[in-house]
């Protein structure tokens, strides 16, 4: 193989390889400056939408499977604040306000889950 | 060659997927009684910065409850003393006794005592006597304000000033200034109340802007001002009757007829004072209102939209 055609070669692909690694290191660490909302299921199934970008405090009572839990939002960040599990796993996982944390209730299969964006900017 | 032109290249196209991401965003709480938040998509977080210091003062100066550091509202509504204020409170007072004056009958920034008065029976399931009322009609009708040279302003009277019908909307208009100085073209600013829509960096520019008091409807709006006044808030039922925070110049009540009036307009003083007027007024006064003030409206009542403007569109998603 021609020695100098590699050479040629790698001056093309390692730039790019470099640009595309720091192409998805900014996409990865980006803020999401988009309003979130949080999806509260039962077992696999919707029962509400809470828009975080709505930043008044307030609360949510849940039909949990065994039991009622309240989540409670407060400045676009979300927590369960009461639930009648034995372990209380997910009221001791405090507030979250990512798309990387979801908050499980397994004993009440209750999962909430913040993703998307909501789909509008403000609200009047 | 190549060797300088493919890094180049790469460069190129990263720097074009950064600069498409920029936003800055501030979340002021406990302004004006709400949170207010900015979105810029241009310029810096020294902007955000900046804006944050005009509002708090702003906030500060606007009060007609809490003493501040700032000679404002409170200060004014102490003694029938002359006061300096800031430029930028003197022209909001300026402006609104102006609004006051051409909306007679609708609208006053004077209204302070009597919106007080409310304010402390309806919490309780009480409303003023019909003598209480007209003692302080009398007081809000002898009420008025002088504007002198060097930001000099005195209440003349014993009615109390209260901006809250327009600060916000005023605050946004500073805002708006702000924005025209620093050529900034793509923010919005949400008061909760008014909202100031510039351009946002998207295909038509438009925002979506959801109706609360409608069932998943929403408006798209851009380079424009969005004023509401609704009694979801504030509503009060006592011995059956409906009561908001409203007060009518007129009769003194805190009574309405329309549930919410949303108003799209220039300035975002008029659109408030402009939102909280049409609060109290039949559709053919309101109609007769946008023309007369180059404003478009959309009149909700029992959570039906019962008029709006033909330039308006609203969606449902
Ligand atoms: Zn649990």
């Amino acid at each position: 193989m021609d020695k100098k055609k590699l050479r040629n070669d790698l001056f093309l692909i390692i730039p790019l390889l470099l640009a595309a690694v720091v192409a998805l290191i900014i996409l990865l660490t980006r803020k999401t400056n988009q309003p979130l909302v949080a999806k509260v299921y039962v077992s696999d199934a919707i029962v509400e939408t809470i828009d975080l970008s709505d930043k008044t405090e307030r609360d949510y009572t849940i039909k949990g499977k065994n039991g009622e839990l309240v989540i409670h939002v407060h400045d676009g960040k979300i927590k369960v604040s009461k639930s009648n599990c034995p372990h209380q796993d997910c009221v001791n996982q405090g507030e979250v306000s990512d798309i990387n944390h979801p908050i499980i209730c397994a004993y009440n299969e209750v999962y909430i889950v913040i993703n998307g964006q909501a789909n509008h900017d403000a609200e009047i | 060659m190549k060797k300088i032109i493919f890094p180049l290249l790469c460069c190129f196209s990263l720097a074009s997927c950064a600069k498409t991401e920029t936003v800055f965003e501030g979340n002021f709480q406990s302004l004006f009684d709400t949170n207010v938040s900015v979105r810029i998509y241009q310029g810096s977080d020294e902007n955000i910065q900046e804006l944050k210091g005009i509002l708090s003062t702003f906030s500060k100066e606007t009060d007609n409850y809490l003493e501040t550091d700032v000679p404002g509202v409170y200060t004014l509504n102490q003694s029938n003393n002359p006061v300096t204020v800031s430029s930028n409170l003197y022209k909001c007072l300026q402006k609104g006794d102006e609004i006051s004056k051409s909306l007679d009958s609708y609208f006053s920034i004077c209204l302070g005592s009597l919106s007080k008065l409310w304010k402390e029976k309806l919490p309780n399931g009480t409303i003023p006597t019909t003598d209480e009322i007209n003692s302080e009609l009398l007081k809000f009708q002898n009420t008025s304000i002088t504007f002198a040279e060097n930001n000099q302003v005195t209440r003349n009277g014993e009615s109390e000033i209260d901006l809250g019908g327009i600060a916000k909307g005023y605050a946004i208009d500073m805002c708006a200034n702000y924005f025209k100085e620093k050529q900034i073209t793509q923010y919005i600013v949400d008061t909760t109340s008014s909202i100031l829509l510039g351009e946002k960096p998207s295909e038509d520019g438009n925002y979506i802007i959801k109706i609360k008091a409608l069932q998943n409807s929403f408006i798209k709006a851009k380079n424009i001002c969005v004023s509401t006044s609704s009694i979801e808030h504030q509503l009060y039922v006592v011995d059956g009757k409906r009561y908001s925070h409203i007060i009518s110049p007129e009769t003194g009540q805190a009574a309405f007829i329309n549930d919410t009036c949303i108003v799209l307009s220039e300035s975002g003083t008029l659109g408030d004072a402009l939102a909280t007027s049409m609060m109290l007024m039949s559709l053919p006064e309101i109609i007769s209102m946008e023309e007369e003030f180059n404003v478009k409206a959309i009149v909700i009542r029992d959570s039906k939209v019962i008029y709006q403007n033909e330039d308006i569109n609203i969606f449902h998603g």
